[in-house]
């Protein structure tokens, strides 16, 4: 019952801070900001209440899961389940939550109730997206977080988030459509081998289509997935989807939405299709290493901040890409690490540029310079996550990255040194950044600078807390997934016989080593 | 023969018929606008309850009419329509110079016509039912007689009609040469496979050529913006759902029965229609300043969307065909709805600019008018997308994979619309909307929220609704 209570918080506090808005603004704030508190407390204590259970050697297992009749006349059930990776993603959605929030807390002033109701629903959506079990459950969640977002950008974006918006919306609708034709085909198929027609994801896993039928009901998911991530070529509505929307949007679309790609990537993909991805997975890679580099060049010509970050985001969902179809184990423990790293990187550089155009009013990096002398202390941060992005060790994203390098490098070793030349391109841009707006001669008047609030100084020293905790302690997140991970690679072993020894001696591993370093053993080892 | 038992499975036929003759009376004893409107409501909710009480059971009545559980389905969806357009009607009329009374009068006889068309079971039923249609139709497009575009729209649409009618006239005198029969169980005793000659395949040439006058699909879709844009709203209303829907389903009727879909060149032509009319209706929507125009076009869309359930061939084929008009009755009524209520003594807001700012002048309704627009659309949690799910389903089960992908990528198109209407509510401005209708009728306020309520409840937990389709 957690799972729904989870949804009906985020779904009724929703209603509630629209209909509270029209008496009293910063009572329904509050109510938004509590009700985010709550589910993260919630999904806390579940995570603390896990973690013994896992170190205690259970097999592969559900959290927790709930499954009620929905439309039986479709086979459609109301299914909600929760592992490790759900978990590691949903608390990182409530997260992200409340940091959104409290970021658009002075920004926002034109009708705060409906953007609160349009976040949370939106977060409800990406929380579900994280939760379903049955395909067509996944698929509504899916389309739900569409809506709120497009309000999201049209309303209170920038100048040009008409057209960010429609362009985001055409993108992410028709290839959800390709997804929904694939999840019918797969649909069709399972009821016509086995009668019985249902969408729920477990009972599809027991027959799957082989041949060129998966291989045409994967692409189906692909598109959606591939478009959502986004990665070459299906990029081209992220610069204005970024740039375009107000703070809470960036941060949303780039840290969660992206993720739910990559988590679909992982759920459905892998596991409903093993074979057939397989058989891509050398283009995949291939496709992944180019979006690393090309994403990394073209952050590196922009002109506009967040334009820059945006496209720095697209650099890294390459890495995603790669990780997922280098099927290996530590890559997949990396692909989690990263969705976890880069949604809190990306989400605080959105953040120091809003900060920052809150204060000059353009994300102009021309217009910028000189800035450390004013602003010392978000200089500090903005250094800490300039070098989280570019991979430092000691941060989350270095521990995700290496990870899904170490991986690659089982599966092809010039696909990987393709992919590794991207770390060194990130520096370019992550050290432009920094160069362009703290240092340089002061391009305008800067008296009118302040310095970090201590709101700001709460949302950013949050998230630098978070990050350097899983730089040094990865396995918190590596664990909880574990279980869930041993089941995926179960399932390809059942086709390969010698990844499961490599697995065993990964177990093992991770078992005994406490720290960064018996990950990168592991990778070794292989 | 016609038995006493037999005559009680078409009562929602007879107590229209009959009403409209009270109706009629009553205007002539006393002339009031609000009694006739709440008589012909009371009509219609007495042949509902008739409906309702029928047993369930599949029944011929005479050669005509053949009573089962499509006609009822329909037919109850027709008198709930018709209902949602006679509230419209009463504010709608209020401001208007002409005796509002007669109106009623042809509103029950177009609502008889509908019914008794989707009960036929004969083309002589049928061809009757459709001409009583057709006339109370002209009589009703034409209704505002002192603007001289409603008098254009008439005459186009008495045409079109005409022209229409002819052409499913000469296209059953040709099957009837080949079969001799003209009822449909005698078609379907005729075997199709062995005797598809020319005379035959002519006669299914001239009849999809009618009834795609009949149901707007392109290329006969021409008359379609005109005659909404000038029709008022509630008549407007009518056209889109109730005559179209009772002409699709007997299509489906003949078709079904015939077999005709099994020749690969018919079911060429159907698709060919539903294609075009899939991307044309989108297409042409595209561009479009005038509101009514634009759900002209969408409309033609979704019959498209519609045909691809049809062209299924299937059990669930038909199911989804049925769950889709109940769908899209639902989103086309509450956007004429929408229409109807915003109008004011100028007449009625038809240009997308009207509308600009509203979401922060009346954000409740604007947050209405934008789900029914996603509805049109067709996204989740609204009953758009549970129709166009279904029918995508049903043309999965039989593989018609190259239908599904038109359907997928044309409603991205139309998409483009659906989103302008809504982000131009959305745009910062002050609402130039002054007084309208909508405020002071409480029915009608009613009715929006009843569609409004159906719409997502159709999209969320459709159950119920299926159960009542169960075919």
């Amino acid at each position: 019952m957690i799972l729904i209570t989870l949804l009906l918080i985020l779904m009724g506090s929703g209603i509630l801070a629209w209909i509270v808005a029209s008496f009293n603004k910063s009572a329904a704030k509050w109510i938004a900001l509590l009700a985010l508190l709550t589910d993260l407390v919630l999904v806390s204590s579940v995570w603390l209440a896990d973690t013994a259970a896992v170190t205690l050697g259970n097999d592969a297992h559900w959290i927790s899961s709930v499954k009620m009749n929905w439309i039986p006349d479709f086979g459609m059930t109301f299914h909600l389940a929760m592992d490790g990776i759900s978990l590691v993603m949903t608390a990182l959605t409530f997260f992200l939550g409340i940091i959104s929030v409290l970021v658009s807390w002075k920004s926002i002033e034109k009708n705060v109730g409906f953007f609160l109701f349009n976040i949370l629903w939106l977060l409800a959506g990406i929380t579900g997206v994280f939760l379903a079990m049955d395909m067509m459950l996944f698929y509504f969640f899916w389309e739900i977080m569409l809506v709120p977002m497009y309000f999201v950008i049209v309303i209170w974006g920038h100048e040009k988030s008409r057209y960010a918006g429609w362009k985001f919306f055409l993108f992410t609708q028709i290839s959800g459509l390709m997804m929904l034709l694939a999840i019918l085909g797969l649909y069709i198929y399972h009821g016509s081998q086995t009668g019985t027609y249902s969408f729920n994801y477990f009972d599809l896993l027991g027959s799957l289509p082989g041949g060129s039928l998966a291989f045409w009901i994967m692409c189906g998911f692909l598109i959606a997935f591939l478009v959502k991530l986004p990665t070459l070529p299906f990029h081209s509505w992220l610069p204005d989807a970024y740039a375009e929307s107000p703070s809470a949007g960036s941060i949303i679309i780039a840290a969660l939405m992206s993720k739910t790609a990559a988590y679909g990537l992982i759920r459905f993909v892998v596991p409903l299709f093993p074979e057939s991805a397989k058989s891509i997975a050398t283009p995949a890679i291939l496709i992944g290493a180019a979006a690393i580099l090309y994403g990394a060049k073209l952050a590196y010509a922009q002109r506009d901040l967040k334009r820059l970050i945006a496209f720095s985001s697209f650099s890294h969902m390459g890495f995603i890409l790669v990780g997922v179809f280098s099927f290996s184990a530590l890559a997949f423990q990396g692909v989690l690490m990263q969705m976890v790293a880069h949604g809190l990187s990306i989400a605080a550089l959105f953040i120091i540029s809003e900060f920052i155009y809150d204060r000059i009013g353009t994300f102009d990096l021309y217009k910028m310079g000189g800035f450390w002398k004013k602003m010392a202390n978000m200089g500090g941060f903005t250094l800490v996550f300039g070098m989280a992005s570019l991979g430092l060790p000691g941060l989350a994203n270095f521990v995700a990255e290496f990870l899904i390098l170490a991986g690659a490098w089982q599966y092809d070793a010039v696909l990987a040194t393709l992919a590794t030349l991207g770390l060194i391109v990130s520096v370019t841009y992550s050290l432009r950044i920094l160069q362009k707006i703290f240092h340089q001669s002061p391009q305008n008047d800067m008296e009118k600078l302040a310095d970090l609030n201590s709101r700001e100084w709460l949302v950013l020293g949050s998230l630098t807390i978070v990050i350097i905790w899983l730089g040094l302690f990865p396995q918190n997140v590596v664990k909880v997934a574990q279980p869930a991970f041993d089941r995926l690679g179960i399932g390809q072993n059942n086709t390969n016989d010698k990844k499961l020894g490599l697995i065993d001696t990964y177990n093992g591993l991770i078992n005994k080593g406490k720290d960064n370093n018996a990950v990168k053993e592991g990778g070794k080892l292989w | 023969m016609v038995t006493v038992e037999a005559l009680g499975y078409i009562m929602p036929e007879i107590v229209l018929a009959i009403g409209a003759v009270v109706v009629m009376l009553m205007i002539a004893v006393k002339r009031n606008a609000i009694l006739t409107n709440v008589a012909t409501i009371l009509t219609f909710i007495i042949a509902l309850f008739f409906l309702i009480n029928q047993p369930q059971q599949d029944v011929n009545v005479t050669n005509l009419f053949f009573v089962d559980s499509i006609g009822r389905f329909l037919t109850g969806l027709i008198l709930c329509s018709a209902i949602v357009i006679t509230i419209y009607s009463l504010p709608y009329f209020k401001n208007q110079k002409e005796l509002k009374e007669e109106y009623y009068i042809l509103l029950i006889l177009a609502t008889l016509g509908s019914v008794c068309m989707g009960i036929s079971n004969h083309f002589v039923s049928f061809v009757i039912s459709l001409e009583l249609l057709s006339v109370s139709l002209f009589a009703l497009i034409g209704y505002l007689r002192h603007e001289s575009t409603s008098i254009e729209a008439a005459l186009k649409y008495l045409i079109m009609a005409a022209v229409a009618t002819s052409f499913i006239l000469f296209g059953f005198a040709l099957i009837y040469t080949v079969t001799g029969k003209m009822d449909l169980q005698g078609l379907t005793s005729f075997s199709s496979g062995s005797n598809m000659n020319f005379i035959m395949l002519a006669g299914f040439a001239m009849t999809i050529v009618g009834f795609g006058f009949k149901m707007a699909l392109t290329p006969f879709h021409l008359w379609t913006p005109d005659i909404y844009s000038a029709a008022p709203a509630p008549v407007a209303a009518f056209i889109a759902t109730i005559s179209k829907g009772a002409a699709f389903v007997f299509l489906l009727r003949l078709f079904y029965n015939l077999g005709g879909l099994q020749q690969e060149s018919v079911w060429i032509a159907f698709a060919a229609i539903a294609t075009s009319s899939m991307f044309i209706g989108n297409w042409l929507g595209l561009r479009q300043e005038n509101l009514k125009r634009l759900i002209a076009y969408s409309s033609i869309s979704h019959l498209g969307y519609l045909m691809v359930g049809f062209l299924a061939i299937s059990q669930d084929g038909i199911r989804s065909s049925m769950f889709y008009l109940l769908a899209y009755f639902a989103s086309i009524l509450a956007i004429f709805g929408m229409i109807t209520y915003f109008s004011g003594k100028k007449g009625e807001l038809i240009k997308i600019e009207d509308y600009r700012g509203l979401f922060w002048s009346k954000p409740w309704l604007a947050a209405v008018f934008t789900v029914i627009m996603l509805s049109l659309a067709g996204i989740p949690l609204t009953a758009g997308f549970l129709g166009k799910f279904y029918i995508l389903t049903a043309g999965m089960g039989t593989g018609k994979i190259f239908l599904l992908i038109v359907l997928a990528v044309s409603s991205t198109i139309g998409l483009f619309y659906y989103l302008r209407v809504v982000a131009v509510m959305l745009s910062r401005e002050e609402s130039s909307i002054g007084e309208h209708i909508g405020s002071n009728s409480f029915m009608l306020k009613l009715a929006m929220a009843v569609l409004f309520v159906l719409i997502i409840w159709l999209g969320v937990y459709p159950s119920s609704f299926l159960q009542m389709i169960g075919i």
